[in-house]
């Protein structure tokens, strides 16, 4: 109701026991916040830092915390005294917190007590637990909930007019305005943090050194002199491993495109399309692991000294059969896309559907189907945990193992994305601020190949 | 456009070579069925080795049991399954609001603003290439600026809180995209309808154009479920690798892709690690199918109701 | 209405005194447990009661070690033996590797830092206020993949193999394989420690062969080392099993006792690091290490530190 009406028309009396309570105890509640405040100014060690606290809070920051805090409820209290809106709904904001925090705390606790110890306890003990835990969550949450329940059905007496809604609305515009502007904020934010910690090594040790120097040792016991700092070998290892992902894994997803676009038939689609999506779903772990396990044996049967199973080969199958959801999906988009008349046109005039295939439509689809390939690049280029597990992590450049230059697959490699994981752990100064350009590197690698990306895919629309 | 006409017409004039054309064709299309199978045998030998290996180890004992630690590949995988679980919440929950509201604005609010001021326009088109940008970025990236942001600098250490952070940047972009498609499906003729009756416009948004989005918004969150649960290079760098159950959103713990790959590598327990893969793998699949489900149910929906 | 306020407000009241009188407590002991507990107390016999009593009262809280995977598993056997007796104390360790224990020690974000190495004078001049606690010794065995078997070897051929001077084990009376080698990453303190007593005895240095397999922790090498023909690298003692076969040096046999008596000489500390003076908890971790509880645990795998 407007304002007018609020002061003049008579509310029931259990609403105004209840606004002039809540409004009663809120004042308490300021009162004990400035007795706090006050206590604390004479406390001896006033300015000493607390031991415990967090960021060097001193008695003082909680004093005035304490001031702040009264004047607060001492406003919340006179606008709940008068049915203000705003107090209403900042009171019910903070009891909704309370709630939810103990909520989490009290979950927090019977998980703890019942899966922390060896092994999980038996199944009378995690009921008991849980009845426990509920018990004391209704202790706790039961007079706020009541607290809640009795002010939003009070509400229509509360206050309502024009220039609060508009400020709602104005509100909410800006707050949704921020999180739009979250995804740039983070990214300015990656940007600063990977370049201000990159800096350091850009002044110390020099682009060209990094860029093109082929030893990386970075003796990491702090303080030792010589430490090398050269990228090319891991740069190498990522461009030599993406290269033969793309090798193997292009083809065969161009392949399965056009079988699920224009070959199969409905049935095989829908076996092969969800088959397809599962592998975009399998954890990258997992493909380490069936790299250690499965492939390195396999790859070791080559029977060629130093073949240790791992290395770029390995890498290579593992990320192509990790970039084929990418590719054959855009890739069958873009099949698709071609207009129909091209495909029909063709065939009117004899050809068959090979022909139609490989003259006709793939050509229409190339900018799209290259879209999908620079994506896959992109995609195989970022991949880390499966790297460390199956390229062998050796820091030399990779070179062919005997007269056979196809034997450099064979090799063992180090890419760019594992150079970081294994190493940012222990890294510290100027190792660490070089990890963070690699870092930095890596994604301005994956910005380029993603924009080109993006080009392909606009102007194939645009064609 | 004029290539494909020339080939066309090309085509044309070849007819003599109908025959060579039509072997060439049986050869075209075994050379596609082979690669769809090839793909598709791949998918099943992963998934059949890894199942094959794995679930045999998974019983009871193994669900619920700690995992032992050290070297020795002993235990279960028990504090992993409830660390995963911690993680994929407190993660949603941070992205969910974030990404939502975004795709909200995007959509409802920066059609009228960006017409209204030539810099709200272009805050508006840096927003939408800043969404873009960010969901290309490789994972390690991430997990390197949460380390050097909420790691080292905030001094949150290696804890939950600073995974989930990090696991939010990761998956924003993903929330704000089904969530952006989503609310473009909702006919604007609800929206009208509502504003025509009187209602404000956030009250428009919150109580008809959301509920009417939200399976297209669950796809989206069930995705970055999804991404969360499989992915590890981020988690390895900011929630560190304790085998105890965090007990505080400060403390550290094992996802069970994590733990994947300390079994892997550190013990030789690899049927271990097959297990806990499958138990992934498992998960994953589950995930896939909801969102078939959801999807299914909300085109039935659009083309229901239309 | 007025019926259902008053109400309304005895079930708040009557809730209110409930939970103020008698707070409960999320605990999982049944009645019966505690009265066993009593039962057990009434009885005189052992004093390992008494004591137990006596030194689990006020141990409480939380800290946090990390570095060197050498010792990681044997913080963590010592963490859980202290943990048993005092239930109110959390201790998760961490890897890493050695300098990861130096770097995180020194910069306060872990209670302690584990080195599996003697401490660097340039790292004492960066943390001036490290503190050094050698909780026991443990000595670096070659091993090599368990279907190669290596007659003794000296220091120097073990320098020239890791050097990558000697490719081929038929040098060294081994079978006709060419070497992989197989080592640690940087941070580590196991390599540090092995430079220091391998690579830099004699005339010249050598720095390990750049065509090394690099792996983050000896769990990494064992499982390589194990799985991957023609391999040999170092190992801590305390990782030693029969997955690996461990190399005589200087015809002595790595084993705990030779140690002792100073026949095998690749050995080093294994330290515990904090800054400053270890709090109250890490103390008393520390006392308890070093007092003959621990050091029988030590002892198990390790050298103790008499």
């Amino acid at each position: 109701m407007s304002q007018l009406q609020s002061k003049f028309i008579k509310k029931p009396t259990y609403v105004s026991v209840i606004t002039k309570a809540l409004s009663l105890i809120i004042t308490i509640a300021a009162i004990a916040g400035l007795a706090f405040a006050v206590f604390l100014f004479s406390t001896p060690d006033f300015i000493k830092v607390s031991e415990d606290s967090l960021i060097g809070l001193t008695h003082i920051h909680y004093s005035v915390g304490a001031i702040l805090a009264s004047g607060l409820l001492g406003l919340v209290a006179r606008g709940i005294w008068r049915y203000k809106n705003w107090a209403r709904a900042f009171i019910l904001t903070g009891l909704i917190i309370f709630i939810i925090y103990y909520f989490i705390v009290i979950i927090f606790s019977i998980s703890s007590l019942v899966f922390a110890g060896e092994s999980i306890v038996p199944v009378s003990s995690i009921l008991k637990v849980f009845g426990q835990g509920l018990l004391i969550f209704l202790e706790y949450s039961i007079i706020p909930a009541g607290v809640i329940f009795g002010l939003i059905k009070i509400g229509q007496y509360f206050e309502d007019n024009p220039k609060q809604r508009e400020f709602v609305d104005k509100a909410v515009r800006y707050v949704l305005l921020g999180t739009a502007l979250s995804c740039i904020v983070i990214v300015f934010l990656i940007f600063l943090f990977t370049m201000t910690e990159a800096w350091q090594s850009i002044e110390e040790i020099g682009l060209d050194t990094m860029l093109l120097g082929t030893i990386w040792r970075p003796g990491s016991i702090i303080g030792t002199e010589d430490a090398q700092f050269g990228l090319l070998p891991m740069i190498v290892g990522s461009i030599l491993s993406t290269f033969g992902a793309i090798l193997i894994g292009v083809p065969l997803s161009i392949g399965t495109a056009i079988l699920l676009a224009e070959v199969a038939p409905r049935g095989i689609r829908a076996v092969v399309r969800p088959a397809i999506e599962l592998l975009a779903g399998i954890p990258s772990v997992v493909y380490g692991l069936f790299g250690m396990v499965v492939l390195a044996p396999i790859i070791r049967k080559i029977d060629i000294p130093l073949n240790t199973g791992f290395g770029l080969l390995n890498a290579s199958i593992i990320l192509a059969v990790m970039i084929i959801p990418t590719v054959t999906n855009i890739a069958e988009d873009a099949i698709r896309a071609v207009p129909r008349e091209y495909k029909e046109g063709s065939l009117a005039l004899g050809g068959t559907h090979w022909q139609t295939i490989v003259k006709v439509i793939l050509p229409a689809a190339r900018s799209g189907i290259l879209a999908g390939v620079v994506l896959g690049i992109g995609r195989a280029l970022g991949e880390t945990m499966a790297m460390i597990m199956v390229i062998g992590n050796s820091i030399a450049m990779p070179e062919p193992l005997n007269d056979n230059p196809l034997t450099l697959f064979l090799n063992t490699a180090r890419t760019l994305t594992g150079n970081i994981a294994v190493e940012i752990n222990y890294a510290a100064g100027a190792h660490r601020s070089a990890l963070f350009f690699t870092g930095v590197l890596l994604f301005l690698m994956i910005m380029v190949v993603n924009g080109t990306a993006r080009l392909l895919m606009r102007s194939k629309q645009e064609s | 456009m004029t290539t494909e006409v020339e080939s066309i017409v090309s085509l044309a004039k070849n007819k003599r070579s109908l025959k060579r054309q039509k072997t060439f064709q049986v050869l075209g299309y075994i050379l596609v069925w082979a690669c769809g199978l090839i793909a598709v045998a791949v998918v099943f030998w992963i998934i059949g080795y890894v199942l094959s290996q794995g679930l045999p180890v998974i019983d009871m004992e193994f669900l619920t049991t700690r995992p032992a630690g050290g070297v020795s590949g002993e235990g279960g995988m028990s504090t992993t399954i409830v660390t995963t679980l911690y993680l994929v919440v407190l993660t949603i929950v941070i992205a969910t609001p974030m990404g939502v509201g975004a795709a909200i604005y995007l959509v409802e609010y920066a059609g009228d603003a960006s017409r209204e001021s030539k810099l709200v326009a272009f805050i508006i088109k840096a927003a939408r290439s800043g969404v873009e940008i960010l969901a290309g970025v490789p994972s390690i990236i991430f997990g390197l600026f949460g380390f050097a942001l909420f790691v080292s600098y905030m001094k949150l250490g290696f804890s939950l809180l600073s995974a989930s952070l990090s696991g939010a940047a990761l998956v924003l972009p993903t929330i704000i995209r089904t969530s952006e498609e989503a609310l473009l499906t909702v006919p604007r003729s609800y929206r009208e309808g509502s504003l025509s009756l009187g209602a404000t416009k956030w009250h428009t948004i919150f109580r008809i154009v959301l509920p009417t989005a939200m399976p297209g918004i669950v796809t989206g969150i069930v995705l970055s479920v999804g991404r969360i649960i499989a992915e590890t290079a981020i988690f390895w760098v900011t929630l560190g690798g304790s085998y105890h159950l965090p007990q505080s959103i400060m403390n550290s713990g094992r996802s069970m892709a994590l733990h994947v790959y300390m079994l892997a590598s550190e013990t030789r327990a690899f049927d271990k690690a097959m297990g806990t893969a499958s138990i992934l793998i498992l998960s994953i699949i589950l995930l896939n199918l909801t969102i078939n489900i959801v999807s299914r149910r909300l085109t039935a929906r659009i083309t229901g109701k239309k | 209405m007025r019926r259902k306020l008053f109400v309304l407000s005895i079930l708040v009241l009557v809730n209110a005194v409930l939970f103020t009188a008698c707070a409960p407590e999320l605990s999982l002991e049944t009645e019966e447990s505690v009265s066993e507990a009593e039962e057990s107390e009434a009885d005189t016999e052992s004093e390992e009661v008494e004591t137990q009593a006596e030194t689990s009262e006020g141990l409480s809280g939380q800290i946090q070690l990390a570095g060197s995977t050498t010792v990681q598993p044997l913080a963590e056997v010592l963490a859980e033996a202290f943990m048993a007796e005092n239930p109110d104390v959390m201790i998760e360790v961490q890897g890493g590797g050695s300098s990861v224990g130096v770097t995180s020690a020194g910069e306060g974000t872990v209670d302690m830092g584990n080195v599996s190495r003697n401490v660097k004078d340039s790292e004492l001049e960066t943390f001036p206020e490290l503190q050094v606690f050698t909780i026991a010794y443990d000595g670096i065995a070659i091993v090599t993949n368990p279907d190669l078997e290596l007659p003794s070897l000296t220091v120097e051929q073990v320098k020239d193999i890791f050097s990558g001077e000697i490719t081929n084990f038929s040098e060294v009376g081994g079978p006709d394989e060419a070497i992989v080698v197989v080592s640690r990453e940087e941070g580590s303190g196991t390599r540090a420690a092995f430079e220091e007593l391998v690579m830099e005895t004699g005339d010249e240095v050598a720095v390990i062969t750049e065509d090394a397999l690099l792996q983050q922790s000896n769990g990494q090498v064992r499982t390589t080392i194990s799985t991957t023909p023609s391999t040999i690298g170092y190992l801590s003692f305390g990782f030693l099993d029969e997955s690996v076969n461990a190399v005589a040096i200087e015809e002595v046999e790595p084993t705990v006792e030779n140690v002792k008596a100073g026949d095998y000489v690749i050995y080093r500390p294994l330290n515990m690091l904090t800054n400053g003076d270890p709090n109250d908890l890490a103390q008393a971790f520390l006392d308890f290490i070093l007092s003959d509880d621990g050091q029988v645990i030590v002892a198990e795998e390790y050298i103790t530190v008499d």
